[in-house]
């Protein structure tokens, strides 16, 4: 018993102890992560799929009108368009939801020693199960049109580049939501505008001069193509994965550093 | 010879209080734009010092004691114990594993049954998922559910809920347990089995700490004592001595030696 359980050094240690401590905990996240799924959905029949269903009965709306729109039949545009909704509903479930992770656990932050990261991974967990359950319903919607099984084994890395970018900017927009309670409210908002600014229900083709900007510099563009393509059959491009992996590293640099700089005054934040 | 201990060394805790107006963004661009000086001052931030300057050691053995007016700081140096608070100055290191009794029930989930509880209690104090079956065993064994324990505990009485939760939390085995009052609970012939099982995990744990208003409870656990007044000691040391010297001054207590009073930032 000569292990020092917790002892206060600089910041820079703190901040990373918590961060090795969160990895190392893992049992305890999925244990949580697995509570908070089967408390959601306790005493409803259909459980999860009620979530898939709306992924679902969304795709089809948009798919028959803009699929009308832009001339394409629904045949031809459900399937990026539900892959798309699938994708974007992850992304922004995490990023743009960020401020609750931290708000949400507040309880706990407040009364156990738990290291903060936990919540993030716990938080990032949950919507992972929601996602898969989500991918099902993908799966069933392309049988149904008969386009048969599309997902590509690049799903794989992919999805987890997607999760790991998501869940490493949560955690700086999540310190500055709880700082200034107003970003919070920004972020639903620019959840709003980014949605129309991304093609999700429309091809980037057709955005041209300097509209084409709005999807060459939008991040959630790459991220898109990243965990998209691979389940319409496609590949994610090699720029696809340099962005993506560019999003992942400045997000662990600027994650790092607002947590080394606020971690200890989360708990006094919230 | 064991390594348990909790070492303070100059420790130092202020509150940050924000008020609405600080936590605005309109509010941090109106104070840069008139050069961050209009705006201060006029009370968009208050830091009240909960913790003052405490050094202390504890070891093997020791059961210490916190007395202190509400509000003197008990409960936030049981978190900077507990590790949920770092202190802003000053070092505190711990050793030995432990289980803090602040807010038991907290992750009690009212929709789920006593077994999903237990397992989710567990999980957030960091039980290891092979003990849990032992642990859920011997808790619905010592709560006495009966059929109950597959019912969600919002249907409890709150006696039951009481007495799962104090099952859990006494439960688990720490070298070192921090006390925020006494925990008792239930009916008549429950109170006796609770305070057995409760003196048992006293006496097996290494330290003890125990914040409390009851002076006779002090007395009768802590060898050590340390009474705050906003956030100084005013007194460390011996417990017997505490009150032996402030029985012989007719009941008053040692005048606190220092005060001091929020200060506004």
């Amino acid at each position: 018993m000569s292990t020092v359980t917790f002892s206060s050094t600089g910041p820079i240690d703190r901040a990373t102890k918590d961060i090795v401590r969160g990895i190392e905990l893992w049992r305890i996240w999925v244990r949580l992560a697995y509570q908070d799924i089967i408390a959601k959905y306790r005493r409803t029949l259909l459980g999860p799929f009620w979530v898939a269903g709306s992924t679902v009965a969304t795709s089809i709306a948009i798919a028959l009108v803009y699929g009308g729109l832009f001339g394409l039949s629904v045949k031809e545009s459900l399937p990026s368009i539900a892959a798309g909704i699938l994708t974007w509903t992850f992304m922004v479930g995490i990023v743009f939801d960020a401020p609750n992770i931290l708000l949400g656990a507040s309880g706990t932050i407040l009364t156990l020693p738990l290291p903060i990261t936990l919540h993030f991974w716990r938080f990032l967990l949950r919507q992972i199960f929601v996602a898969l359950h989500n991918i099902i319903a993908f799966i069933v919607v392309m049988l149904c049109v008969g386009l048969g099984f599309t997902i590509r084994p690049e799903f794989i890395p992919g999805f987890m580049l997607v999760s790991m970018i998501c869940i490493v900017w949560a955690l700086p927009l999540g310190i500055l939501a709880l700082r200034y309670r107003d970003v919070m409210f920004l972020l639903g908002y620019l959840a709003q505008i980014l949605f129309f600014l991304t093609p999700v229900f429309w091809k980037p083709e057709k955005l041209t001069g300097k509209r084409a900007l709005f999807v060459e510099f939008n991040p959630f563009y790459y991220m898109l193509n990243l965990m998209r393509n691979p389940l319409l059959g496609g590949a994610p491009s090699a720029h696809d994965w340099l962005v993506g992996f560019g999003l992942l590293f400045t997000g662990m640099a600027v994650g790092f550093v607002a947590f080394v700089l606020y971690r200890r005054r989360i708990v006094f934040w919230l | 010879m064991s390594d348990v201990s909790i070492r303070l060394q100059g420790v130092e805790l202020n509150y940050t209080i924000y008020s609405s107006r600080a936590q605005s963004l309109r509010h941090v661009a109106m104070d840069m734009a008139v050069g961050g000086r209009l705006f201060k001052g006029s009370g968009d931030m208050v830091v009240v010092r909960a913790i003052d300057q405490l050094s202390f050691e504890l070891n093997q053995g020791d059961r210490l004691g916190i007395m202190g007016h509400n509000g003197s700081g008990k409960t936030t140096l049981l978190k900077i114990m507990a590790g949920v608070f770092d202190p802003n100055r000053g070092h505190i290191e711990v050793r030995g594993k432990i289980s803090s009794m602040i807010d038991i029930g907290h992750g009690a989930d009212h929709e789920a049954n006593a077994i999903d509880n237990v397992k989710m209690l567990a999980a957030l104090r960091q039980v290891p998922n092979k003990q849990i079956p032992s642990l859920i065993e011997e808790v619905l064994e010592f709560s006495d559910l009966g059929a109950f324990a597959y019912l969600p505990i919002k249907t409890y009485s709150a006696g039951m809920v009481m007495r799962l939760l104090f099952a859990v939390s006494t439960s688990l085995e720490p070298d070192i347990l921090l006390l925020d009052e006494w925990i008792g609970a239930g009916d008549a012939g429950f109170v006796e089995k609770a305070s057995k099982r409760m003196n048992d995990m006293v006496h097996s744990a290494k330290i003890v700490v125990l914040a409390s208003h009851a002076e006779s409870l002090i007395r009768s656990v802590s060898n050590k004592l340390l009474v705050l007044d906003k956030g100084r000691a005013t007194y460390f040391g011996d417990c017997a001595a505490y009150f032996a010297e402030r029985d012989a001054n007719a009941g008053t207590a040692p005048a606190p030696v220092h005060t001091n009073s929020p200060e506004r930032v």
